[in-house]
């Protein structure tokens, strides 16, 4: 984008600038000079207040005044002060001094200090004094700075000892209360005094402030071509902090770090990728493709490790789970597991869905793999059944109307066992949360909207939804007394549909895809570190932290 | 002669009360602003229109109760010459910092002073807020410190019980800062600090 150039006079070059200050004459000081000029300021097309004085040395800058229009030639240079009336040559302050003042400052400069009136420098609110006391203080002060200040002859005569020990100097003595017995505060006790502010009354501490959520965007990222597709899964972010989104038939890379982007690969147009999904430590992607084959690259070195084609129809979804095996769904119902370390990498199959395969996740620890289908079920697996003749679910959930894209375990710490949500799509609008040890359903919620991703927030126990209709991120509380979600937020700015939602790996930012070719990261799930010290010195005792800290 | 006006003269022993009031408070903001004590251990006080800060350990008050009795008796007799508050660190007796509050004679007796109560307290009021203010400035106090109180006085003072003869605990190279001057008409106070310079 042609950026203006907003110069300020440094930047111009010299020469110039100061013809044009030569040129430039101090015409009409009166007041209603001041206010012509006022006027000439509305005159200007743009409203830049530009430090320039004129426009002709705007146009030196070769450029920049295209389009601006024409800029009245001004004698003066633009004051903030409408009211300017030009007593000075141009903005500079000079300051005013009366010559009474001067007279008086170099006076008391050249006396010497020791017979320095006390009255004349006293800047304080106290009394004036009479004449006499005046002279009677100062000679006392006299005599007190003099022994106090090392360097200085006594008035009285006779040299000052200034050693520190030295006891009854002159006409004083010196005197101390109880000398080194003063109470002492109780053991262990380290000042804090680093800390600027304390606050003395702690039960307002405790009290946790809402957190404020920013409504819009950290940023946004462009993302053209980006498929409008409810049964795709094509943003990942790894752990390595780098995200993956799937335009068309390219692959693009998103460094959260340092914000770059890097075109991973493009394909043919008659290819389009349906599918990404990093591995656990974001060293190895798995891009899916439009005619079933899945292709494995190492990130760093930017090559296509290897390709397995098992399946013949699109590939939607994929998993890894973290000893090198990937399951992935395809469009006939179809999920593959595949040990992409060996040759022959095809290790089971499970066949229970009978449409597209949307949704799958292998739980953290891995005891778990959960599907959801455009056929309406949530499948839930074991990892024995992957290599197992007849494989059989180990439970399967009808409770949704729609198909179930947005799969996600939910770490809240008030559930002791794995427990998953499942987001039903267009007709049904649910969250569903399962417990996997029962398969009991847990809780569900209305979320008004298809489903397209599911995000948690551990510290805060929040939700975020993606949502197709209404266009925006709902976010949800969860409540463990009521068991329930409660809502917190709506975060909207996409402009269509939104297609899929991801996680940053600290777990702070959501990362959505809109059908409106944009990519929004949401700031929404910020934790506060200092708030997490707080807790931890805490739980410890305070001050036996501050002993260990210090 | 000056007017007769009661309640705006203020005695010799009003003064002296008063600059004992103001070095209890000072005192106490200072070992609350410099983290000798726990700040915990602090109970907030309304005075002089400002919210002070007094220790309310029964121990520390114990100890500076006499002290304080003391310095007023050396004020109403115009004895008094300085007050020192000394911050020294507990194990190696350097002395950190060094709260000079010099005490001048205003008025010699016979005179009528003119001060007005309200405006003395205004005054104590502005340098206990200064005192506080310093907390900018001063060096942080990276050990524990203790305190002590020096006071200096003329020579033919008779020495009470408890107090002993010092030395006067100065520091080498001191950064100084002088605070405003108070006045009560009959004494006059100059409060400065002395910390130690950053190298």
């Amino acid at each position: 984008m042609h950026q203006m150039i907003r110069e300020s006079t440094s930047r111009t070059p010299v020469n110039n600038l100061s013809n044009q200050l030569g040129n430039l004459s101090l015409k009409g000081r009166t007041p209603l000079s001041g206010r012509r000029r006022s006027k000439s300021f509305s005159d200007l097309p743009e409203k830049s207040f530009c430090k320039t004085p004129t426009g002709k040395a705007r146009n030196a800058f070769g450029g920049a005044s295209k389009g601006i229009g024409l800029l009245k030639r001004r004698e003066l240079t633009p004051s903030r002060n409408a009211d300017f009336s030009g007593i000075t040559d141009g903005d500079r302050y000079i300051s005013m001094r009366s010559d009474e003042q001067l007279e008086m400052a170099s006076h008391l400069l050249s006396q010497d200090s020791i017979i320095l009136q006390d009255n004349q420098l006293n800047t304080s609110t106290s009394a004036p004094q009479s004449p006499t006391a005046a002279e009677r203080g100062k000679r006392m002060k006299a005599m007190m700075r003099s022994k106090s200040a090392p360097g200085e002859m006594n008035l009285l005569g006779g040299p000052v000892d200034l050693q520190a020990n030295a006891l009854n100097v002159g006409e004083e003595r010196i005197l101390a209360y109880r000398k080194g017995l003063a109470p002492r505060p109780q053991a262990g006790y380290r000042s804090n005094a680093n800390v600027l502010y304390t606050c003395l009354n702690p039960s307002s501490s405790v009290k946790r402030a809402k957190r404020h959520i920013p409504r819009t965007p950290d940023r946004i990222l462009d993302a053209p071509g980006i498929a409008d597709d409810f049964y795709l899964n094509i943003i990942d972010w790894s752990k390595a902090n780098v995200m993956v989104v799937a335009l068309g038939s390219m692959v693009w890379l998103w460094k959260a770090d340092s914000g770059e982007t890097q075109l991973l690969t493009e394909y043919e147009d008659n290819l389009s990728v349906s599918t990404v999904n990093w591995s656990n430590e974001g060293k190895y992607l798995a891009v899916g493709l439009s005619d079933g084959s899945l292709k494995l690259y190492d990130v760093m070195r930017q090559v296509c490790l290897r390709t397995i084609r098992s399946s013949m129809t699109r590939i939607g979804c994929a998993s890894w789970r973290s000893i090198g095996h990937i399951s992935y769904g395809t469009r006939t119902g179809t999920i593959y597991h595949h040990d992409v370390r060996i040759p022959n990498s095809l290790i089971g199959t499970f066949e229970s869905h009978t449409r597209e395969v949307c949704g799958l996740k292998w739980s953290e620890d891995e005891r778990y793999l959960t599907s959801g289908g455009g056929d309406h079920l949530v499948n839930v697996w074991t990892p024995d059944q992957v290599g197992a003749e007849e494989p059989s679910t180990l439970y399967t959930f009808e409770e949704h109307l729609a198909g179930v894209k947005a799969i996600e375990y939910v770490p809240f710490q008030c559930f002791p066992t794995t427990h998953v949500a499942t987001g039903g799509g267009r007709n049904d609008h649910r969250v569903c949360i399962w417990d996997l040890a029962t398969g009991n359903l847990v809780t569900t919620l209305d979320t008004g909207g298809q489903i397209t991703g599911i995000a948690f927030s551990r510290e805060h126990r929040e939700m975020a939804t993606a949502l197709g209709v209404p266009h925006m991120l709902k976010l949800w509380k969860y409540s463990s007394k009521l068991e329930r979600f409660d809502p917190c937020i709506d975060l909207e700015g996409h402009t269509d549909r939104l297609v899929g939602l991801t996680q940053s790996p600290c777990g702070q930012f959501v990362m959505s895809a809109g059908a409106d070719e944009t990519l929004r990261l949401w700031n929404c799930f910020k934790v506060d570190e200092s708030m997490k010290d707080k807790n931890n010195s805490r739980k410890f005792g305070s001050q036996l932290h501050n002993l260990v800290v210090r | 002669m000056t007017e007769t006006a009661v309640r705006s003269n203020i005695t010799l022993k009003g003064s002296a009360q008063m600059i004992r009031e103001f070095f209890f408070y000072g005192i106490n903001s200072i070992l609350y602003q410099r983290g000798i004590y726990p700040s915990d251990n602090f109970d907030r006080v309304k005075q002089y229109g400002i919210t002070l800060l007094v220790n309310r350990d029964h121990k520390l008050q114990q100890f500076l109760k006499p002290l304080l009795e003391q310095v007023e008796h050396w004020l109403s007799k115009r004895l008094l010459k300085k007050l020192i508050l000394v911050l020294s660190d507990v194990s190696t007796k350097e002395v950190l910092e060094r709260w000079q509050f010099d005490i001048e004679n205003e008025a010699i007796d016979g005179e009528e002073t003119k001060q007005d109560e309200k405006k003395v307290k205004q005054g104590i009021a502005d340098v206990i807020k200064q005192i506080v203010a310093s907390v900018a400035f001063l060096p942080l106090l990276e050990t524990q410190c203790a305190f002590d109180v020096l006071i200096y006085t003329g020579k033919e003072v008779e020495m009470p019980e408890d107090w002993a003869d010092s030395s006067a605990c100065l520091l080498e190279n001191p950064e100084e800062v002088q605070l405003r001057c108070l006045s009560t008409g009959i004494h006059k106070v100059h409060t400065k600090v002395q910390y130690k310079a950053d190298l």
